[in-house]
């Protein structure tokens, strides 16, 4: 229950927070809180530990994985962690409510949620999803109101996106929000066959597993965070050239996930880290313009009183 | 000023202190409010976002109350059933306590293949989590009949369908009005667990996608306030049975003769 563990969470972090954003990191350690699980996802920050890229710069970082509904944004702006990871259009949101978090290198330039339905529907257009059968998105969230204003849900029943696979199945016509490394890796593997229409393909195109921080511990420390970014670029890389390491170090954290899925997850995720121009180089990178982008996007649908500047970026 | 009118000053009272001590105190402490808002400001909020709250909480509320109803009907004609047997006493009632072991969470996603997403799913959620307490306290009451009773209805020739009738339901009603009041809110919270699962919200939602919408939009004080809302309605829901346990026992039990004498 996502939202009863966000709100458990939030409310955890009420009792338990110094209530002081700018208060100093005190052990000097950079605790960076993931919004999930050991997955593929964070692969490059688990490659950069397990060789030791931290350390070899005198970097002392701590990586906390995350569960269903973790408060990540507030956590970081509460001083809970130094730095944490989340979608770029939860950043602006955030930004909007008054929350000055900062993006500093974004592992995902092309966005890895979709729609995924079953492979043998029959559909004229994109269009017809939004017609009939039933599906699950995340009440609230920007994808949801992006397709909504986009398409309007004219004859489809909306239900509430969960992490169970078994309604979609065994219903033909039941589409669901997916991240392209998860639930259709997991539905071809029980056995049916599924299309991903990627958000992206459809106009909506945010960065993904961003790494943020809050603007008053940037400022503090600009050289540390320059530092565990190179790290974290490295970590990537060598995640991409040899991630065997990583995921048996993610393995013994997250035994849910088998050898094969972790495989096959870092496969897939591959399409969606590098920049399709620029390449390696430029990995991580983001455009001020692509996040300005966003933020017009954002404000159209509701999501924003008005548009939100994230900021110079690092 | 009459005594229900007066009864309601000491929790209000107390309400406003910590009201009041959470508004000074998480401006003195310094807490934003993206991580804890005011009290002043949920209520701004809730006021606000009056009509959506209204919808929700009707469409959460109709599905709780269905839900109760069932439960309460359902429930009774269980406990009826399991005091007429001993031997199918014995073999159900084990079962149903561990029927209420079971996290209405972890059984949430398979109604929605039992019945489908929607209302039905959402009542069944509510149904399922205030079931229990109703059985149980019901068939308590149905078997602590007075013994004495029991044996003068015996004495002339009563038989067991009358002894039922006119000695083991009656006197059951006080403890099934408990166990009513125990679901009546947690009702409200299987229906919301529900619509957290099984809902449907492309015409609007309960308060549970209310809430989960909010959480997606950071609107953390729409979060308060919907909880808020869940809570009065939660409240509303057991001073509503209280009442209809007031109404109902008032001229034939003693708790209630002395309660309404204050």
């Amino acid at each position: 229950m996502n939202r009863w563990f966000f709100v458990v969470g939030l409310l955890t972090l009420i009792l338990t927070t110094g209530c002081d954003s700018n208060k100093e990191h005190e052990s000097g350690q950079l605790r960076i809180q993931f919004d999930w699980v050991p997955e593929p996802e964070f692969g490059g920050y688990y490659a950069a530990e397990l060789m030791g890229l931290f350390s070899a710069r005198n970097l002392a970082v701590d990586l906390r994985p995350g569960a269903a509904g973790t408060p990540v944004i507030q956590m970081v702006a509460s001083g809970q962690a130094e730095l944490g990871v989340a979608g770029a259009d939860d950043l602006l949101i955030a930004k909007s409510h008054g929350i000055d978090v900062v993006p500093v290198f974004a592992a995902f330039h092309d966005c890895p949620l979709g729609l995924m339905i079953h492979a043998e529907r029959k559909i004229n257009g994109v269009e017809d999803l939004f017609k009939n059968g039933t599906l699950a998105m995340t009440p609230g969230s920007a994808p949801t109101r992006f397709l909504e204003k986009r398409y309007g849900y004219h004859g489809v029943k909306l239900v509430p996106y969960g992490n169970n696979l078994a309604t979609f199945m065994s219903d033909p016509l039941f589409g669901q929000q997916c991240f392209i490394t998860s639930e259709p890796v997991a539905a071809e593997r029980g056995g049916v066959k599924v299309r991903v229409i990627l958000f992206k393909d459809l106009g909506y195109n945010p960065y993904a597993g961003v790494l943020f921080t809050r603007r008053a511990f940037l400022e503090k420390h600009p050289d540390e965070i320059r530092t565990l970014v190179a790290a974290v670029k490295e970590g990537w890389l060598a995640y991409q050239s040899d991630p065997e390491p990583a995921i048996a170090r993610m393995m013994s954290l997250n035994s849910t996930m088998s050898l094969e899925t972790f495989r096959t997850a870092t496969q897939i995720q591959q399409d969606y880290l590098w920049p399709q121009a620029g390449g390696h180089e430029t990995f991580g990178t983001m455009e001020a313009s692509r996040w300005d982008s966003l933020s017009k996007t954002l404000n159209e649908l509701g999501m924003t009183s008005a548009p939100t500047a994230i900021g110079s970026l690092p | 000023m009459s005594r229900s009118l007066r009864d309601l000053y000491p929790p209000l009272i107390l309400l406003l202190i910590l009201g009041l001590s959470a508004e000074l105190g998480l401006d003195l402490a310094g807490v934003p409010a993206y991580l804890c808002p005011r009290p002043s400001e949920v209520i701004r909020t809730a006021w606000r976002h009056q009509e959506a709250l209204r919808e929700a909480l009707g469409r959460t509320g109709l599905a709780a109350l269905t839900g109760l109803l069932g439960s309460a009907l359902g429930g009774g004609l269980l406990a009826l059933t399991l005091s007429l047997n001993a031997w199918v006493r014995k073999a159900v009632y084990p079962l149903m306590v561990f029927f209420q072991t079971v996290p209405i969470v972890a059984i949430a996603p398979m109604m929605v293949i039992w019945v489908g997403y929607g209302r039905p799913a959402v009542i069944l959620s509510a149904l399922i989590v205030s079931l229990s307490p109703i059985v149980a306290n019901s068939l308590q009451g149905l078997l602590s009949a007075d013994p004495a009773l029991v044996d003068l209805f015996r004495m002339k020739r009563a038989s067991s369908l009358r002894i039922l009738l006119k000695l083991r339901i009656p006197s059951a009603i006080p403890q099934f009005l408990t166990g009513l009041r125990i679901a009546a809110g947690l009702s409200v919270i299987g229906a919301i667990v529900g619509e957290f699962v099984a809902d449907t919200f492309d015409g609007g939602g309960g308060i549970g996608t209310l809430i989960e919408s909010s959480i997606k939009e950071q609107e953390t004080p729409l979060v308060f306030a919907a909880l808020m809302g869940s809570t009065l309605l939660g409240l509303t829901f057991f001073v509503a049975v209280g009442g209809l346990s007031h109404l109902a026992l008032r001229h034939l039990h003693i708790a209630e003769t002395r309660s309404s004498q204050g």
